[in-house]
């Protein structure tokens, strides 16, 4: 529904507000004609960026109000931003395991189509939920007993809701060698969706809503084992199986550019 | 007994966690602050505009180590029946747990809702002639939903709101809207840009540990500030708002001061 | 210059003032200046919740509810100014570990509100009998299109106003401001008028309550003997 939940603690606008409807453009053409829009191969995986800890390399030592570890990662026009805390006191104080906590938020105007509410949405509760059972698997959570490590995470421009997802994985990855936890193996995370018989690497918005399926893998290259697999749509079971064994190759690749990027932070 | 330079950085940092506030005593008192600035100057600052393709309006600024990005959605509502001819503009502070260890998770805290408010009051009607953002009287206007995310907080966040929000405001290019069976159609192809009636351009001084008054503090200095001043000026050198917070005295000749310094920042970044 | 109610320029609307009208409050006042007005109940030294206990000092928490409504943003802003304000005008190291609560109702808004919610505060604040520094008074200006200054601006002034200021200063303390918000569009010449402006007022409302105190005190005393 269009109507805006008003709420006592922030500016309200209108009780009702819509997106206006916009002229014949692009919408309905099929993106993959002529090949991809950004003339990408179908197994490239868009530019990555990403930083670690201050966004513009501060000159002096972080506040202690600053988080534990942070990143920021950008791929394409899929900007994420993340913040760990931890391993800080946790909420149960006899836990023999530490916990792994995630919020996941999108920014008001990360997304495309329609302004998002400020109140999250049931997807964010749920994106959070596997963004914890993707990443947790990797950290040492029997070395934090009682502890609890939480990340924050801010979608602040989205293209494609797999590739997102990938991002904040592999910017939590990220916040968390940067935070010092102590993890097996950092989690690399990669999205594809199915083009007739194809599966296209890393699809932007446009192309996500034109497959008939996508897949999203998170993966530990080193331990060689997949923490997450989500897969949207229709898929035979045979091109699933290709799917795995194709996106793991990829969350390989962008393994290596996260590694290089964390190595570039220490030096 | 010479220590090298690793032990006195050490030893550094453990004084800087162990004493805070003395601390930062040792280079007030020295005429000099921890990040080597001198007390009037500020720190760089960094506006790209245009920066989310999401947005029909957007900017990221950077102020030394804080980051804020703002995001400007354009929807259409019916106006309010008060004012048929006007449009909204809501603007909204976001400061989550990802910027600061200070702010929870969940609604907004009391800074956000200051921050949101005092910005509000300082662009909606001021900068924005709501009756720019008309498309039919009485039928439909535009609402500019500009929300504020603070990526990294290291002080001064409403200075760097104030400036973000400038830049998406004239970075925003409003598609063309017409109003026909009762539905708005819009045109990407063409747009407007607003006319701004002002550019306003802040500056924040902050009266720290109740004896030094330095500009744009950063995170670590608002931690022992009594008082603080932001001075609004628009491109024209006329004031649009001084705002002294806390109970530290900022005196008469003080306050001249900063007004003087803020004009005189302004005119050297070309604002 | 005609102002609508008759006014002069310089001229503030009728002050009246009601001490410790409340029974259950430690200390209570109501402020008027012509159809605006204030209710101030203050409770302290109370129990502070863990939560909010300082070691060194008095925690200080404020409320503020609007005359219509429930409180939205543009009453914690005015919240979070009174606090600002009165954290450090009362003497809380005194008071270690507890809690002075000032809660402040609108009970009727035109314009000028800020100003009567930081007199009306003060004064309840001194009948609780809660340690103060000093005693704060504030007054309000406005300059409207014509150029003209008029102090203790109606609703109707401020909305057509170019600019509003709001000053408060510590009794007999008028070079240092407790408290400044000016906003509108003015320079730096109107900015110094309504600062004179407003001392001048903020020194005349700060008489009015002394007054109104002394007279509470002379007559409590009376009737104690």
């Amino acid at each position: 529904m269009a109507t805006n939940i008003m709420d006592r603690r922030r500016i309200n606008g209108p009780a009702r507000s819509v997106e206006p409807l916009y002229g014949p453009g692009a919408a309905g053409a099929d993106p993959f004609a002529g090949g991809r829009a950004d003339g990408r191969g179908l197994d490239q995986v868009r530019a990555i960026y990403m930083k670690t800890g201050p966004l513009s390399g501060g000159q002096h030592e972080p506040s202690e109000s600053a988080a534990s570890g942070s990143a920021y990662y950008e791929q394409g026009r899929v900007r994420v931003s993340c913040a760990v805390y931890g391993p800080r006191q946790g909420r149960r104080s006899n836990a023999r395991m530490g916990v792994f906590d995630c919020e996941f938020r999108y920014a008001p105007f990360a997304c495309s189509w329609k302004r998002r509410s400020h109140v999250r949405g049931a997807d964010e509760k749920e994106i959070s939920l596997m963004l914890e059972h993707a990443v947790a698997p990797a950290i040492r959570l029997e070395a934090y007993p009682k502890a609890c490590i939480d990340a924050f995470v801010t979608v602040i421009e989205s293209d494609g809701k797999a590739a997102t997802i990938a991002a904040a994985i592999n910017c939590i990855s990220a916040a968390l060698a940067d935070a010092g936890i102590e993890m097996y193996d950092s989690v690399a995370a990669c999205s594809m969706g199915l083009r007739g018989a194809q599966w296209v690497a890393d699809c932007c918005q446009a192309e996500e809503d034109a497959a008939p399926c996508s897949m999203l893998i998170a993966h530990m290259p080193s331990a060689d084992e997949v923490t997450y697999i989500l897969q949207h749509g229709k898929a035979t079971p045979e091109q699933t199986d290709q799917a795995v064994q194709t996106c793991t190759n990829m969350c390989t690749r962008v393994y290596a550019v996260i590694c290089r990027c964390l190595q570039a932070s220490l030096e | 007994m010479a220590a090298t330079a690793g032990q006195v950085a050490f030893a550094m940092e453990a004084f800087r966690r162990i004493h805070p506030v003395e601390f930062q005593r040792r280079f007030l008192s020295q005429e000099t602050r921890h990040d080597g600035r001198a007390f009037g100057q500020f720190r760089a600052t960094q506006v790209v505009k245009g920066t989310i393709s999401s947005a029909q309006g957007s900017s990221t600024v950077r102020i030394g180590d804080t980051t804020v990005v703002c995001g400007i959605k354009a929807e259409v509502c019916e106006p309010d029946v008060r004012r048929p001819d006007e449009g909204y503009l809501v603007t909204n502070v976001d400061l989550s747990p990802m910027c600061s260890a200070r702010f929870r998770a969940g609604p907004p805290g009391e800074s956000a809702q200051v921050a949101s408010e005092h910005i509000f009051r300082l662009f909606s009607g001021h900068v924005v002639d709501l009756r720019e953002l008309c498309i039919e009287s009485g039928q439909a206007a535009w609402v500019l939903s500009a929300d504020i995310v603070c990526v990294r907080h290291d002080g001064n966040v409403l200075d760097a709101a104030i400036i973000a929000l400038m830049a998406a405001l004239e970075d925003l290019a409003l598609p063309r809207a017409t109003l026909d069976a009762g539905a708005v159609t819009a045109d990407r192809s063409a747009t407007t840009r607003l006319t701004l009636r002002r550019r306003l351009a802040p500056a924040t001084f902050t009266l720290v540990d109740d004896a030094y008054l330095v500009a744009d503090a950063d995170d670590a200095e608002e931690q022992l500030a009594t008082a603080s001043l932001l001075v609004v000026l628009d491109g024209d050198g006329r004031l649009a708002n001084v705002w002294k917070r806390g109970a530290g005295a900022i005196g008469r000749a003080d306050i001249a001061r900063c007004i003087e310094a803020a004009a005189a920042r302004i005119s050297a970044t070309g604002e | 210059m005609a102002r609508a109610d008759r006014r002069e320029g310089d001229q503030i609307r009728a002050l009246h003032c009601v001490l410790g009208q409340l029974g259950r409050a430690d200390g209570s006042a109501q402020f008027s200046a012509g159809d605006t007005s204030v209710l101030c109940g203050v409770l302290g030294p109370v129990d502070v919740r863990v939560y909010d206990e300082k070691l060194d000092r008095a925690h200080v928490e404020v409320r503020f509810r609007p005359d219509i409504g429930l409180p939205a943003t543009k009453d914690k802003w005015v919240e979070a100014a009174l606090r600002s304000t009165f954290e450090r005008v009362i003497l809380g190291h005194l008071h270690p570990r507890t809690l002075v609560q000032i809660n402040v109702q609108v009970r009727q808004g035109d314009g000028s509100v800020d100003a009567a919610a930081i007199n009306a505060t003060t004064l309840a604040l001194v009948d609780a009998s809660v340690p103060l520094r000093t005693m704060v008074a504030a007054a309000s200006c406005a300059v409207l299109p014509g150029g003209a200054v008029v102090v203790d601006p109606t609703q109707e002034e401020a909305d057509g106003a170019r600019s509003v200021h709001t000053f408060a200063f510590g009794a007999g303390c008028s070079s240092e401001p407790v408290y400044s918000d000016s906003r509108g569009d003015f320079a730096a010449a109107e900015y110094d008028a309504c600062y004179d402006l407003c001392a001048a007022t903020a020194e005349r409302v700060a008489a009015f309550m002394r007054a109104a105190i002394e007279g509470k005190v002379t007559k409590e005393a009376r009737v104690g003997a």
